[in-house]
């Protein structure tokens, strides 16, 4: 295997007096779907806004792609090909659905100049991303409300929305931040059924904070669990599932 | 008031003129969420630097370019300690830059006058031989001109992809630079165009009073400003213009009623406090304002964007 | 010659009087989480209520001292009752709490302008001088010292030892974390604006008795206000402790500076402005931000 996507050496972050990161060494290859479980307060959270460059860790690194980005701006990291989702969707709700996957895409036009005087350039590139939008969102099964203003989706299509706007940015990793919270165990499934498609048709690796174990054994080829800021284990799910460790940890926070 | 029709014209020009500042701010503040209090202050560096430069007997244009430059390159210094951080900072700098820059202005005679300002500002359009009637025509005609062309710059900016940008950076900075848009950047770009047009319009304001002095510039302007964005609708240019209309109108009626109700007030505080109650209780019952922000943007080349712009006015006054 | 012992006096009681000024105003700050622009107003009020029984009514000067700053609690507590309170539970954004704000002080002002009219007024008190050893001072400017050391010094006691002092911080440390143990975020929330407008009331009376009441009198040290709140860490108690004094010894200091480099004198606000800018880029948190680190 060459060398891995996305590597993390002894991540440390504090918050105060509270360590919320303490020392996490992951390794995550390319192609892989990895999943991240953990109790509620373990650092999973946190340690997805370091690896996005919304907070710097105080000493650890990350490299992504062979190159170290802790410390880089989230807008950044974005251009290096790591983007990530949100627990709760954050929507733009003022904005249609389809404006809300443009948003996510490099467009010539965001600059102001480009934006006046090249108007024939980014129309056109719009009109062409429109196409990679409509597809995306039909496959997500929300290409009726292309046109919809996003405030008016229900909860779960927000959600599909979150993960259609990330896919929208083609990346090389996405991470997914609980994608499936609060949503039906049959769309949860279907969720996870579409997410390794995408896999295998355009190569994206996945990173997923999943609370729900059945969906891991299933779909995900590895599995790291986290406790008070630290990597505990990490394997093939149903190696992850038995080991003692883990479970003391969750009948612990029970 | 011995010409009712010369007031109206004076009262339309004003409102031009306030339009244009409002449009600027509500590129700062309806579309890209950024608190300037401070509007006032590039408004006033708009107006003395074309009062000081047409003293030195430069042509207008060369006075406004000037003034829209300076006006641009004070609203990027001071604003970049404050732009990284949240909206309350921005506020608080912002307000207190009108009160050092009026300090400024009081203070440097050499420079400003001081408290009795700059007098005998010639107008930009000089036409020999007119009526005082026909002089106030061509000043309206020439502040509504540029007031229309800043209006379809700002749409021409809002309704692209870098109005986009804007629009998420309001509702979401999160999600704005986690997609790859360099906040800040964006933020001092819209501080530096809104700070621009208002220095036009300080320009425009100067070569129409005919005089500066530091008390035109008091911090209810700026409030005035924002009671139009918010009146007439936040992320709305159009709403933008008709609350300067209305905010104007709202002004000088609340000063005239004391001419026909006798009232035992002073027009000023009558304004002042009339206004605020006004800002309160739109905040209050409908901060949205009038008109709302379209959602669901338009692609067109520019020609065919220009003329449905006009058409959508024209629309807009026939049905009202 | 500069009598640098009294340039220190000065900055000791300038300090005194923004402290006053700006306790509200951080509290303020810290528990509604928007910056109260009327704050410079509840001065003013605090000043022209004083005016209104001493020289008008005729009442006797710590009477009429304890019904301003009574009426400016009042002041306080309806802008919060009937204004910002109601904005926030209607999901009001930050913007709007500011404009509002805004548009309460102009409102207070002009209406005070209204009601007094808009020149100057004078107490009419003409205060004895004292001189103790190189500084000349004034009974007022003793006063300002004490009270506000008084003033300190019970905050202190309140804030460390009383049920409702200790509420306080915590609401101000994390508002969630307190409602949920229990504490009535509403009380506190009241007591604390009351609290902070009678104490700017107070200051108002000071500042107009050492200089000349005027419908600008708040709104003269709006700079300095924010600029002691940012420097010393929103919603600090002693953050405002020290930064009043630091800001009132660089004014000081900065008019000295400007007396010799020749400019007016008038640019002590200015001081102000660059304290605060300087906070903004170097250490927006403030203060209390710094000393907490290092505990």
């Amino acid at each position: 295997m060459d060398t891995p996507l996305l590597t993390t050496d002894n991540l440390v972050k504090h918050f105060g007096g509270l360590i919320a990161v303490n020392g996490v060494t992951l390794i995550i290859e390319k192609g892989g779907m990895v999943g991240l479980i953990g109790p509620n307060g373990s650092g999973k959270t946190t340690l997805f806004n370091i690896l996005t460059g919304v907070y710097k860790p105080d000493s650890g690194k990350v490299i992504f792609n062979g190159e170290r980005i802790d410390g880089l701006q989230p807008h950044q990291i974005y251009h290096r090909g790591l983007v990530r989702t949100f627990q709760i969707p954050r929507i733009l709700q003022k904005m249609t659905v389809l404006d809300n996957l443009l948003i996510s895409v490099k467009n010539p036009g965001e600059g102001f100049l480009p934006a006046l005087f090249k108007r024939r350039n980014w129309l056109k590139f719009e009109k062409d991303i429109r196409d990679r939008a409509l597809e995306i969102l039909g496959f997500l099964g929300l290409e009726e409300h292309c046109y919809t203003p996003a405030i008016e989706l229900s909860g779960g299509q927000m959600k599909l929305l979150e993960i259609a706007r990330a896919l929208m940015s083609q990346p090389s990793m996405i991470l997914l931040d609980e994608p499936t919270a609060g949503v039906n165990p049959v769309l949860a499934n279907d969720i996870y059924m579409k997410l390794r498609e995408i896999k295998r048709k355009i190569g994206v690796t996945f990173f997923i904070v999943e609370h729900r174990i059945e969906l891991l054994m299933e779909h995900v080829d590895k599995v790291h669990v986290m406790h008070q800021g630290k990597i505990i284990a990490e394997g093939k799910p149903a190696d992850v599932i038995n080991n003692e460790d883990v479970i003391k940890v969750y009948l612990g926070s029970i | 008031m011995a010409d009712p029709l010369m007031y109206l014209l004076d009262a339309v020009a004003y409102a031009g003129i306030f339009g244009i500042v409002s449009i600027s701010l509500n590129l700062e503040y309806g579309y890209t969420n950024l608190a300037n209090f401070g509007k006032v202050a590039f408004f006033m560096v708009g107006a003395y630097v074309t009062a000081i430069m047409s003293g030195l007997k430069y042509p207008f244009i060369v006075n406004s370019l000037l003034a829209i430059l300076t006006a641009s390159v004070i609203g990027v210094l001071t604003s970049l300690p404050a732009l990284r951080l949240k909206e309350d900072f921005l506020a608080i700098t912002m307000i207190t830059l009108g009160e050092v820059m009026k300090l400024i202005v009081k203070n440097e005679e050499w420079l400003t006058g001081g408290v009795w300002g700059i007098s005998g500002i010639p107008p930009a359009v000089v036409i020999p031989g007119i009526t005082f009637r026909e002089r106030l025509i061509v000043q309206i005609v020439l502040i509504y001109t540029v007031l229309t062309l800043c209006y379809l710059l700002c749409e021409l900016i809002v309704k692209s992809p870098y109005g986009r940008v804007l629009k998420t950076i309001r509702e979401d900075e999160l999600i704005a630079s986690t997609y790859g848009k360099n906040v800040f950047k964006y933020k001092v770009q819209v501080f530096a165009l809104g700070s621009a047009i208002s220095g036009l319009a300080g320009s425009l304001f100067a070569q129409y009073i005919g005089t500066v002095s530091p008390y035109m510039f008091e911090p209810t302007v700026t409030f005035s400003i924002w009671m139009m964005v918010i009146l007439g609708g936040p992320a709305n240019n159009l709403g933008a213009i008709l609350g300067a209309f209305m905010v104007e109108g709202f002004q000088r009626s609340s000063r005239l009623i004391k001419d026909y109700l006798n009232l035992p007030l002073d027009p000023v505080n009558l304004q002042v406090m009339l206004t605020a109650i006004l800002v309160i209780t739109v905040v209050f019952y409908r901060p949205q304002g009038l008109l709302r922000e379209k959602i669901k943007p338009d692609r067109k080349p520019l020609c065919k964007m220009v003329k449905s712009k006009f058409i959508e006015v024209e629309n807009w006054i026939r049905r009202s | 010659m500069i009598n640098w012992l009294q340039v220190l006096m000065n900055s000791i009681i300038w300090g005194c009087m923004y402290m006053l000024a700006t306790v509200g105003l951080s509290l303020s700050y810290g528990l509604s989480r928007f910056p109260n622009f009327a704050h410079a107003e509840y001065i003013t009020f605090g000043a022209y209520m004083a005016f209104l029984f001493l020289v008008i009514f005729h009442l006797d000067i710590y009477l009429a001292v304890c019904l301003a700053v009574v009426l400016s609690a009042l002041m306080g507590g309806l802008s919060y009752l009937l204004l910002f309170k109601p904005l926030k539970s209607r999901g009001a954004s930050l913007v709007h709490l500011m404009v509002s704000s805004i548009g309460l002080g102009f409102l207070i002002r002009h209406f005070l302008m209204q009601v007094f009219g808009g020149g100057i007024q004078s107490f009419k008190i003409v205060w004895p001088t004292i001189t103790i050893g190189p500084i000349v001072t004034t009974p007022l400017l003793l006063a300002i010292l004490i009270v506000a050391l008084v003033v300190a010094f019970m905050l202190h006691m309140m804030l460390t030892k009383t049920k409702l002092g200790k509420a306080i911080r915590a609401v101000a440390d994390n508002p969630e974390l307190a409602a949920a143990s229990g504490i009535d975020l509403d009380k506190v929330s009241l007591f604390t604006w009351c609290l902070g407008a009678a104490l700017a009331g107070f200051s108002g009376i000071f500042l107009a008795m050492r200089s000349s009441l005027v419908p600008l009198l708040g709104w003269k040290v709006l700079l300095q206000t924010f600029a002691i709140t940012l420097l010393g860490g929103v919603g600090s108690f002693y953050g405002v402790l020290i930064a009043s004094f630091i800001l009132g010894l660089s004014e000081n200091v900065g008019v000295v500076i400007l007396t010799w480099l020749g400019l007016s004198a008038d640019y002590r606000s200015a001081v102000a402005f660059i304290v605060l800018v300087a906070t903004l880029i170097l250490k927006p948190e403030g203060l209390i931000a710094v000393a907490r680190r290092k505990a």
